[in-house]
């Protein structure tokens, strides 16, 4: 219908405005500029890695005279060396950005999913529903990640995705807590009191008033839930709960730790360890920004 | 629309909060055999709008007067009483027949700072009853009814934020927003009582402006006597949850009848230094709305009181004016009222 049509576009208009402004406000601070620059960087990297790669990430080098190419320090063929099996690093570091920023996304987005539906429910509906939906948070809370994650991975096998799975389904918890409040303090607001009075259903205020409402402290959440799958992922990598075969930053770590040579080869456990920092460090950083953004384009007496 | 029928009537309507919150307060009340307690915010108000009407609703802070007003639009379910619409109650409404209601019901809220959504535009602030209730409209409706609230030129606040307003603009997006889908009635709970003194006079006039172009009764509420008198047709006065008087705002300005409306109209400040004015002879503070006095709600703050406030004061029309009902011992005689009681 024309008039749908019409009601879409000028939301649509509105949400374009918002977000301009809300970025411009982010990309006031240097800080997070540069966190900014550094992410876009990470992403570019993880979506064009693989082509770039200059070697197979498990291709083993060989040397001239036909052996393996092992532990070779930095040189002009092999940018990062090489490691214990003689695969080119810096391969299997580019390879490893998509991996890594693949399980921080889905877990993080499953984090959010999770999260947020709970969170808006539990704060917006209230009453009984709020205390069960709450107390499960609690309960989540309860579980010990690494260990849960061990038992889980031991029943289902260690997959690439049952690691997200994990992640995502274990540690949406603090995102839960962190959106009912902001829900209870939002709706309480007149305006969506105004939107009641009109005659508004729940679903219509949840859509159009809490999540525009609460999408700047969503937004902060998910960066802080991909750094956290990021970590997570990394951690479970290390002590060889995930699958192998993927090469994720976590999984080039725990090989050169497992060959004994970290400290040797430093070219080889530094740039995944670096990396996996320089992503999680920039994620909390530009939602820092974000926070410090959020709330000037309210008044609240 | 029939005018022999109020627009909205209220017969009896109380509004009870009970104050135990949890479960456990609950059960411990089951086992002690303790009634729960109830906060008697609103209790047994009777009013009645008709068409084209201003109806001014008065009385302190704490005295029920957004509780009377929430529940009037629906956000509250009375405990007790009726609330007519046309007419219907509004307590047998379906679903369908309440999303009418909420169309014709509208409301202005005291706070103009948080009654916009900061994410909305002007725009889709003014729009959203229409969306809501599936209206068709084009932007020129829009626009004109941005005008004839006083933000002209509409376009150049059609995609404004919030936080690019000021507060009497907002206020009057807020009026827009009411308007826009036709209304026969607009609550407004204090509208003017955040702006500064300048705006306020440009909002009450704008409303007094509005209902008479658009045809729409109005329930005004408000602290404050001098700008409920300039707008409205009749006042009601409330104590503690309850009219004590009600009159055309004219005769309750010149003649209140109440001691507590008296106290009232003698405490609205004159602005000239050399007016000797008698004190009120009020003093104390209202009650407590949970263990409230049996009787006169007013009796430990009268100067009047007497013996007979401790029973419940019937509210009695005068004789000299249909129009006027005042709550108060003092204005009837009690042995007419005790042989009715007998027979």
């Amino acid at each position: 219908m024309n008039i749908v049509r019409k009601v879409q576009e000028s939301a649509s208009g509105d949400l374009s405005i918002l977000a301009k402004k809300t970025l411009q406000n982010l990309l006031r601070e240097r800080i997070t500029k540069l966190a900014f620059a550094c992410l876009i960087l990470i992403l570019f990297t993880g979506a064009i890695g693989p082509l770039v790669a200059p070697y197979d990430y498990n291709e083993q080098q060989l040397t001239a005279d036909g052996q393996l190419d092992r532990y070779s320090p930095p040189s002009a063929d092999h940018l990062l060396g090489t490691n214990d099996r003689g695969e080119d690093v810096l391969s299997r570091l580019l390879v490893g950005a998509r991996a890594t920023l693949i399980t921080g996304l889905l877990a993080g987005s499953l984090m959010l999913v999770l999260g947020l539906s709970i969170g808006v429910t539990a704060g917006y509906i209230g009453g009984q529903t709020e205390s069960v939906l709450m107390r499960f948070v609690d309960f989540m809370y309860g579980i010990p990640f690494i260990p849960f994650a061990i038992v889980l991975i031991t029943f289902f096998g260690a997959g690439f995705y049952t690691t997200i799975a994990i992640i995502g389904l274990v540690l949406w918890r603090f995102i839960a807590r962190v959106i009912r409040s902001q829900v209870l303090q939002i709706k309480q607001r007149p305006y969506i009191m105004a939107a009641k009075a009109s005659g508004a259903s729940t679903p219509w205020i949840i859509r159009k008033h809490i999540l525009p409402n609460i999408a700047n402290m969503a937004a902060l959440f998910f960066a802080m839930g991909v750094g956290l799958a990021i970590l997570e992922q990394a951690g479970l990598s290390f002590i060889g709960v995930t699958d192998p075969f993927t090469p994720t930053w976590g999984i080039m770590i725990r090989n050169a730790h497992q060959s004994g040579r970290v400290a040797d080869a430093w070219w080889w456990s530094f740039p995944p360890g670096i990396m996996i920092s320089l992503t999680v460090l920039s994620l909390y950083l530009l939602g820092r920004g974000y926070e410090g953004t959020s709330g000037d384009d309210e008044v609240v007496v | 629309m029939s005018s022999d029928v109020p627009v909205l009537e209220l017969r009896g309507l109380e509004k009870y909060f009970n104050t135990s919150s949890g479960l456990l307060d609950t059960v411990k009340n089951r086992i002690t055999r303790k009634s729960p307690t109830f906060v008697q915010a609103v209790d047994g108000v009777n009013m009645q709008l008709w068409e084209n009407q201003v109806q001014g609703v008065i009385g302190e802070s704490g005295c029920g007067k957004t509780t009377l007003l929430r529940t009037l639009i629906g956000l509250y379910k009375p405990t007790n009483g009726q609330l007519l619409f046309h007419g219907d109650p509004v307590s047998e409404f379906t679903k369908e027949e309440w999303k009418e209601f909420r169309r014709h019901v509208q409301i202005v809220f005291q706070d103009p700072f948080n009654s916009l959504d900061p994410k909305f535009s002007v725009r889709r602030t003014v729009a959203e009853p229409l969306e809501i209730h599936g209206i068709a409209y084009d932007i020129g409706q829009i626009k004109e009814m941005l005008e004839s609230v006083g933000l002209t030129p509409a376009e150049k606040y059609l995609g404004r934020f919030p936080n690019q307003l000021s507060g009497g603009e907002k206020q009057r997006v807020a009026i827009a927003r009411g308007l826009i889908t036709k209304p026969d009635v607009i609550l407004a709970d204090e509208p003017a009582s955040m702006l500064d003194v300048s705006t306020q006079a440009e909002i009450l006039n704008l409303l007094n402006k509005l209902t008479d172009e658009f045809g729409v009764s109005m329930v005004y509420i408000s602290h404050d006597l001098s700008t409920v008198s300039y707008i409205c047709d009749k006042i009601n006065v409330m104590y503690l949850g309850r009219v004590v008087e009600e009159a055309p705002t004219k005769q309750l300005l010149t003649e209140p009848k109440h001691p507590y409306t008296q106290a009232l109209i003698q405490s609205i400040p004159i602005p000239d230094p050399h007016y000797e004015r008698e004190r009120a002879a009020v003093g104390g503070e209202p009650g407590d709305p949970i263990n409230m006095p049996a009787g006169c709600r007013f009796k430990n703050r009268c100067p009047e009181r007497m013996d007979v406030c401790d029973q419940t004061p019937m509210d009695v029309a005068l004789s000299d004016d249909t129009n006027r009902t005042v709550a108060c011992h003092l204005y009837y005689d009690h042995s007419t009222e005790k042989t009715e009681q007998a027979q």
